[in-house]
């Protein structure tokens, strides 16, 4: 019997019509705006998208963790393994956080308390959700710390945070995130403030645990370049909408939705220009979208997109269209996701 | 050629109206207001005179005649109270303005000038605010000998420091502006430079502070009366008559309680006032509104 | 950090000589020839030359940097000479009041924290709510209230309505306990509210800011509890901008205990200087307000090496 479509792997998170918002100034500013998305176990999926377009609010969102106030999880629904966890009461969400589902952030130089030791922050990790006695929490501490590659790891454990760099200190966020074993994993931008060759260690680390821990990556960036080295999925998301959903080859070779076009031309490549260039030619000037990301509270009727799009008619101007299946598995949030091939650079 | 007034007019407005947006500021302003107004119009409000003696009255609880209660010469404590009130406001907000007219010149000087000046300018600003401030006050006042006069004075030296160390660090920071050094770079003097660029931008936390020092000159005097050191009889102040208060205050509480319960609601509209400022002219910080 | 310290320490002798500069200088200037002051004060006849030797024993017929050397020398060592009201040593004027002044003024702080740090903590938790109004308007009421009034208040209520507890007068620990500290709450609550005013504003602005920190963030992605959070991270990290105004606050204690000791007659240092500035006792007051100085500068010394040891990153430095 053909099992081309196996049972798939069990959603351990599905987001349905997730409507975050914010108020600013007397206004109500929706910064996640009815997104959708689903994670399977054992599956790293990418957000991606510029700066403002709602992916590290997404990831609070789901850990419940929005500042309020200003802001506030308007409706829609977050379910992990089944439970909503929108309903559940604090201290329930408390006890879900950091043991079942764990969140790296993008600074490591803020995000370690810089008046205690590395070991006692990684120890609370752990005893805040399960009860070995001190030795133990020390020993699993360190055992975390050697997984992600620290060196001398028991010694690090009574080192303050600003004796380690930053790429140490990601480490050492990760190792926290990690020590209970979660099942989903939110990494929001965690290379973005590293230098290029520490990022691909930190991925590296990242990939390594995965392998071991089976745990569940949504992988938040503005790096094309990460995403296609370490997704199977891809969520394009814009102005708080989730705009294109496909696996990463998919998203990379044939996109469907005219932004992630423009991001993908967008990258400079090196490649392209070497190979085409020959002596005299000249150089092709990077292609940018044109126009400016919009502002979360001054966002259009329609299509969010449709201001800087190409391709953009009277329909997308005046409806939103709606984040469906243009072919298997690949959603695309576009009135016009046939034409996006005609974009070629 | 005359030099430009600090507030251009557009600014002005546009603190005027986070001023008036900003609960805390507005909530002194009208107390404050109050306060200040109900002073200056003693002479109409007040039912008697000061210094009415009335035998017959002595140490009479608050009633119909007196709203306030009569003092131990038989004075409506309510009149005595407002007209407290003028001496007690005029010497808090005299040595304000003393502090602040040396105090700025001052830090501008510190600030601008710098080195050697700089250095013991500041160590004698130092030292100054090392000593308590009452301390200091009765130390001072002990020195020119008991009076309101000598209590202003003290007063104004006891906030003194604080304003020279405000407008000197202003002064540091906006030294290095771009702008500063672009009018240096075209040879603009120094007087005029520090007048015209630098000072504006000094007043909106001298202002803060002033505000600020009104509550605390206040507070000051009251207590230098109080201690006998400031306000010498016949002078009334709303510490001397605390003082007064003070030896009946099992007998006759509402002698010390009527002036002591105006000193406190006007340092907390002065000192709403200073808060609310500060909230809207530094708009990095936080408060409660 | 040893390093650190010797030169924070060498920095306050310029800053304690200065200031014994200005004491000395500004009780030079005190109206009234002491002499004729100190004689004044006795009954029997006195001569010229009686005079002079008084004056020479006083060394006021010295030039006055002699006049200071002198002084400051015999301060070095203890002796501030003798007082002008009834010959002691000043030393031994001094000594018995600080005591009295120490217990109310260290109660006092005691309570100004115990409240004021967790008042600014909780305000600082929800800006704009409910709490952070009454919580900020009972702080500038208590930095409004003059002492005068909060310990007024007091005496009336408490001690002369409801006779709860001794109107004036301070009973030493060595005659009761009970009785020590029945007498030196009331006075230990009215100064309380002074120095629990700045604490607690302090202390909003300090949780206000670390509140907002990343590491508040992860803590609370980790799954501790709010209380957890405040407790085991935001404390520690806002503490340190409230112990540096310990120094400002001991300035704050000694102004206010001025006028607290008045009001409740306790025999302590604040009294002592209002009752010789008013007897024109100078020796007093210039060891006084000396005393008063070092302690406060003292104080802000300490107050910078204990930021040093609670701040690991300051350590290194």
């Amino acid at each position: 019997m053909e099992g081309a479509d196996l049972a798939p792997d069990p959603e351990v998170l599905e987001v349905r019509g997730l409507r975050t918002e914010l108020r600013l100034h007397n206004r109500v500013v929706p910064v996640v705006n009815d997104l959708s998305f689903s994670l399977r176990a054992s599956e790293t999926l990418g957000i991606v998208g510029e700066s403002g377009c709602g992916k590290s609010m997404t990831a609070l969102s789901i850990m419940r963790l929005v500042p309020d106030p200003p802001g506030r999880i308007a409706g829609g629904s977050v379910r992990f393994c089944g439970t909503e966890l929108l309903d559940l009461s604090d201290r329930q969400m408390r006890k879900l956080r950091g043991s079942s589902i764990s969140m790296v952030f993008q600074e490591p130089m803020t995000s370690l308390n810089p008046v205690r030791t590395i070991g006692s922050q990684i120890v609370e990790a752990i005893v805040t959700h399960r009860d070995p006695g001190r030795r133990a929490a020390q020993e699993q501490a360190t055992e975390m710390l050697r997984l992600v590659r620290i060196p001398d790891a028991r010694a690090r454990l009574d080192d303050y945070p600003h004796h380690l760099s930053g790429g140490m200190r990601q480490r050492v966020m990760i190792a926290m995130a990690l020590c209970c074993e979660p099942r989903v994993l939110l990494a929001d931008e965690p290379t973005t403030a590293l230098d290029v060759t520490i990022q691909a260690q930190i991925m590296g680390v990242i990939a390594e645990l995965r392998e071991r821990l089976g745990t569940a990556i949504v992988l938040i960036t503005h790096d094309l370049g990460v995403i296609a080295e370490s997704c199977d999925r891809v969520l394009v998301m814009y102005g708080g909408h989730g705009v294109e959903e496909a696996t990463a080859s998919a998203l990379f070779a044939a996109p469907l939705h005219p932004y992630t076009r423009g991001l993908l031309d967008s990258v400079p490549r090196l490649s392209a220009g070497a190979a085409s260039a020959s002596i005299g030619e000249p150089r092709r000037r990077l292609r940018e979208i044109k126009g400016t990301v919009p502002a979360l509270d001054e966002l259009p009727p329609g299509c969010p997109y449709a201001p800087r799009c190409p391709l953009a008619s009277a329909q997308c101007h005046a409806a939103m269209p709606p984040l469906i299946a243009k072919r298997p598995r690949h959603l695309a949030a576009c009135w016009h996701s046939d034409r996006v091939a005609e974009l070629s650079p | 050629m005359p030099v430009r007034r600090g507030f251009p007019r557009a600014r002005l407005a546009e603190s005027t109206a986070r001023l008036l947006g900003n609960k805390l500021a507005l909530v002194g302003l009208v107390i404050s207001a109050v306060v200040v107004g109900l002073i200056l119009l003693a002479p109409i409000l007040a039912p008697y005179r000061p210094d009415a003696i009335d035998y017959r009255a002595l140490l009479q609880a608050p009633s119909a005649a007196h709203p306030l209660g009569a003092d131990d010469l038989g004075r409506d404590v309510l009149t005595r109270t407002l007209y407290g009130g003028r001496l007690s406001l005029a010497v808090s907000l005299t040595s304000v303005l003393l502090a602040v007219a040396v105090g700025v010149p001052l830090g501008l000087l510190a600030g601008y000038v710098g080195g050697a000046t700089d250095e013991i300018l500041m160590r004698l600003v130092d030292s100054l605010m090392a000593l308590p401030s009452l301390v200091l006050a009765l130390t001072i006042t002990a020195v020119l000998g008991p009076g309101l006069v000598n209590a202003m004075f003290a007063i104004a030296v006891v906030g003194l420091p604080a304003i020279t160390r405000l407008v000197r660090g202003q002064v540091l920071t906006i030294k290095h502006n771009d702008y500063v050094l672009a009018a240096r770079s075209v040879g603009v003097r120094p007087a005029v430079l520090v007048m015209r660029h630098i000072m504006p931008n000094v007043l909106g936390p001298v202002l803060v502070q002033a505000a600020l020092g009104i509550g605390f000159a206040i507070i000051t005097e009251s207590s230098v009366s109080f201690l006998g050191l400031g306000a010498q009889p016949p002078t009334a102040t709303w510490g001397s008559m605390v003082q007064v208060g003070f030896q009946y205050l099992e007998t006759a509480p509402w002698i010390a309680l009527a002036p002591a319960a105006m000193i406190f609601v006007a340092v907390l509209g002065f000192n709403l006032l200073g808060e609310g400022l500060r909230g809207s002219l530094d708009p990095t910080s936080r408060s409660a509104t | 950090m040893l390093n650190y310290a010797a030169r924070r320490l060498l920095g306050t002798i310029p800053v304690i000589f200065l200031t014994s500069v200005i004491v000395f200088g500004l009780m030079r200037m005190l109206p009234g020839d002491p002499v004729q002051l100190l004689v004044g004060q006795s009954q029997a006849e006195v001569s010229a030359a009686t005079i002079a030797t008084i004056r020479h024993e006083y060394r006021l017929d010295e030039p006055i940097y002699v006049q200071y050397l002198a002084w400051a020398g015999h301060a070095l060592s203890g002796d501030f000479g003798r007082s002008l009201q009834n010959r002691e040593p000043v030393w031994q004027v001094l000594r018995p009041r600080i005591l009295p002044t120490m217990q109310i003024g260290l109660t006092a702080w005691i309570l100004a924290i115990v409240v004021s740090v967790p008042l600014g903590a909780i305000t600082a938790r929800r800006p704009g709510s409910a709490a952070d109004w009454i919580g900020t308007g009972a702080a500038l009421t208590g930095a409004a209230m003059p002492y005068f009034l909060v310990g007024g208040l007091l005496i009336y209520f408490v001690a002369l309505r409801w006779g709860l507890l001794p109107p004036s007068g301070y009973v030493p620990p060595t005659q009761g306990i009970l009785a020590s500290a029945r007498s030196t709450i009331l006075p230990a609550l009215t100064l309380s509210l002074g120095l629990g005013a700045v604490i607690a504003r302090q202390s909003r602005a300090s949780f206000g800011e670390v509140l907002q920190f990343q590491y508040i963030r992860s803590a609370r992605a980790k799954g501790l509890s709010e209380t957890k959070v405040m407790t085991h991270h935001a404390f520690k990290n806002a503490m340190l901008p409230v112990v540096t105004i310990l120094g400002v606050q001991l300035a704050t204690m000694f102004s206010g205990a001025v006028v607290t000791e008045t009001i409740f007659a306790i025999p302590g240092i604040g009294r002592l200087l209002v009752d010789s500035i008013l007897g024109r006792d100078y020796t007093v007051v210039q060891a006084v307000v000396l005393f008063i100085t070092v302690l406060v500068v003292l104080a802000n010394l300490l107050v910078d090496l204990l930021y040093g040891l609670l701040d690991p990153r300051i350590r290194r430095a």
